[in-house]
């Protein structure tokens, strides 16, 4: 047996280059089937991660995966805003334990900018429960510090009616603008990817930022905080205030600027900057045991139509959605894999008629049939074990190397550890059809060695 | 004499999807030690012949002995043991694996073979003295193959089928590519280890000048029998 290993071995090292080749090409679709299952199972793994600890998620009506999607994932838009007073009632339902507003719809160069509150940076958590952490600066606190309110302020800023005597209803009759009005606060990636320190100005555009002209330039932000990175979307969103989203389209209708009407940095002092609408907001409960019974009570909400959806119910629908584009990727990079398997039997094969001699000579000195049938059942073992070696390692060392170049640039979080079980099994499944396969030329070389007597007809 | 080292009765064989036979031979004995010439114009069955001795092919009927086994009662993995183990071949040319160095082929015999691994003491010795005998020197010997010139590739592959003491040695023409001076050379050193180690030779080729250095010689045409009996064209 040792020499017939040697054999192969030397036999094999004769062959080198068109075996690398076929290595290689096991290699290429050993990488390709790990990395989109990879792919596949981060992808999941940080969809799955990016919200956690918020019991409902509730806008208006429309598809529960579209709600999670524009929500939580920044894909997407809302077909609908819902009203102010109504995230005020939502606040007042007793179950609930906090809401956190948000409003959606500016970007600044192709990342999303989120209004919220004070309470987004000590609510929010992702993860195992874990909350958002400031890797520098501050977070805007717009959270007016009266033991009275509740955990959603009635008027989240204090700014509130025009100046002057005679105000109609100016709770503190306060005339100031909070500090960190015009204050941004970022995601990992956005600073990183955008080059962004603190005290940096922002100019926000328009909805997507697709028309030039559609910016926010007269009111530009400034970098207040930077979070730490999540592998959340929330690395690739600026976060400002409610009241700064309420300033910054004060002078807008209907998604262009009024002419004539703009609202300079001086006036903003005497305008309410009570948002009208929001977008979604968060809702966190006192019970999780209330969770079904508080659903159904938004979902019944009487001043508008809401809905009110249970963030792991909405990924499920979302993964049914998923599985068939996840299943066509599978079954495509399974086809690859079945042809670069088909094009190590060729190969194989095809140098099989040239190995004919070698045959010969092998039978002559007294090797059975069986044993040649060993030698390329060994071959095609170790050539198929070296190419799905070399592919799970190119792999890892990819995902490795490009894993921070992704997260930037797309804001998915790969990670580049050891294969889980499932990976393991897919190495070996690729690793036991390769070799069924290469028992295929061997088989031919049964026949050969047993037909073509001392002498091959070549 | 003891009993034969080879022996066919009435044998035939027929390729796959041929529609007469290539071989008819009534009778055919080689004894142990002997030295037998078999003359036949290319295409008259030698090298289906030699292929039946072997066991790789098996007759469609007849009876054929190797040392006193039936070789058709043999199985596949019997008749393989029997030619690794007491039989050596040399053929026209394409001798060796082009990948191994000439000791190394020469040491292929007997890692396919412990009899002949025994029987050769300590085969890497034996392996260089064949070698040396055969004219090839030290730095010859752990060359690769395929870097050997024809005439010492056939050399190396004489040292092959002579270690480790077979009963019976095959050469299928293997001095065709050789030139007169060289194929001297190598019939005599042929001879002279068969018969020191006291191997039956059975030299086939087509060339009738080299039958006067064999006391016995046979003409394979002159063997077969019926449908399988060709003429032969006029020289």
């Amino acid at each position: 047996m040792k020499a017939l290993l040697r054999l192969a071995a030397q036999s094999a090292w004769n062959r080198r280059f068109v075996l690398s080749l076929v290595v290689l090409s096991i290699a290429l679709s050993t990488l390709l089937l790990l990395g989109i299952a990879r792919l596949r199972d981060d992808v999941r793994k940080n969809f799955a991660q990016s919200v956690s600890g918020t019991d409902l998620i509730v806008g208006a009506r429309t598809g529960s995966v579209q709600l999670l999607l524009y929500s939580v994932f920044r894909i997407g838009g809302a077909t609908n805003n819902i009203q102010w007073s109504s995230v005020q009632s939502l606040a007042r339902l007793p179950a609930v334990d906090w809401v956190v507003p948000i409003s959606l719809g500016d970007s600044h160069r192709g990342f999303p900018v989120v209004a919220t509150t004070g309470d987004y940076f000590r609510r929010f958590r992702y993860g195992e429960a874990q909350p958002l952490a400031l890797a520098e600066g501050r977070a805007f606190d717009d959270t007016p510090a009266t033991p009275a309110t509740p955990a959603i302020p009635v008027s989240p800023v204090a700014v509130a009616t025009p100046a002057g005597p005679g105000a109609p209803s100016s709770p503190e009759g306060s005339r100031r603008l909070p500090p960190d009005l015009f204050g941004v606060v970022l995601g990992a990636d956005v600073a990183a990817s955008l080059g962004y320190q603190l005290g940096d100005q922002v100019v926000l555009s328009h909805g997507d930022g697709a028309l030039a002209a559609n910016d926010h330039a007269d009111k530009p932000f400034h970098v207040i905080g930077v979070l730490r990175r999540t592998g959340t979307p929330v690395d690739r969103s600026l976060h400002i205030s409610l009241a700064a989203m309420e300033a910054i389209h004060l002078d807008w209708v209907a998604g262009a600027p009024i002419p004539g009407q703009a609202v300079s940095l001086d006036a903003l002092a005497g305008q309410d900057l009570t948002p009208r609408q929001v977008t979604a907001a968060l809702v966190g409960l006192k019970r999780r045991t209330a969770v079904f019974s508080t659903q159904r009570r938004i979902n019944d909400f009487a001043g508008e139509p809401l809905m009110a959806i249970l963030p792991g119910v909405a990924l499920d629908e979302l993964w049914d959605v998923v599985a068939l584009g996840e299943r066509s990727l599978t079954l495509m990079s399974a086809m690859v894999a079945a042809v670069s398997l088909c094009g190590l039997v060729a190969v194989i094969l095809a140098g099989l008629n040239e190995r004919r001699r070698e045959l010969a000579i092998l039978r002559a000195v007294g090797a059975n049939p069986a044993r040649l049938f060993g030698l390329l059942a060994v071959e095609g073992m170790l050539v198929t074990v070296c190419g799905v070696a070399l592919g799970a390692a190119a792999c890892l060392l990819l995902i490795a190397g490009l894993g921070p170049w992704v997260q930037l640039r797309f804001g998915i979080g790969l990670s580049a550890g050891l294969p889980s079980l499932a990976e393991w099994r897919l190495l070996g499944l690729v690793t036991a059809l390769g070799w069924v396969a290469s028992l295929l030329p061997g088989l031919r070389a049964y026949a050969l060695s047993l037909g073509d007597g001392l002498s091959p007809k070549v | 004499m003891g009993a034969p080292v080879l022996e066919a009765r009435d044998l035939r064989f027929r390729w796959p999807r041929a529609t007469r036979d290539c071989l008819d031979i009534a009778a055919l004995r080689v004894d142990p030690g002997e030295a037998v010439f078999l003359r036949g114009p290319s295409g008259s069955g030698k090298s289906t012949l030699l292929s039946l001795v072997a066991g790789v092919l098996t007759p469609r009927a007849g009876r054929l002995t190797l040392l006193g086994h039936e070789l058709a009662a043999c199985s596949g993995r019997q008749r393989d043991r029997l030619r690794a183990d007491h039989v050596g071949f040399i053929f026209q040319q394409f001798n060796l694996l082009p990948y191994r160095s000439a000791l190394d082929n020469v040491l292929l015999s007997c890692e396919f073979s412990r009899r002949r691994a025994t029987l050769a003491g300590r085969p890497r010795e034996r392996a260089h003295e064949l070698l040396r005998r055969m004219g090839l020197g030290t730095e010859l010997i752990s060359r690769r193959a395929s870097e050997l010139s024809v005439g010492q590739q056939q050399r190396v592959a004489a040292a092959r089928a002579l270690i480790g003491h077979p009963d019976l040695v095959i050469a299928d023409e293997p001095t065709s590519a050789l030139d007169d001076a060289h194929r001297d050379a190598f019939m005599a050193i042929l001879r002279e280890v068969c018969a020191e180690s006291g191997s039956a030779l059975l030299f086939v080729s087509h060339d009738t000048r080299l039958a006067a250095r064999f006391p016995r010689c046979l003409d394979l045409p002159a063997l077969q029998r019926g449908s399988a009996r060709v003429e032969e064209p006029l020289a």
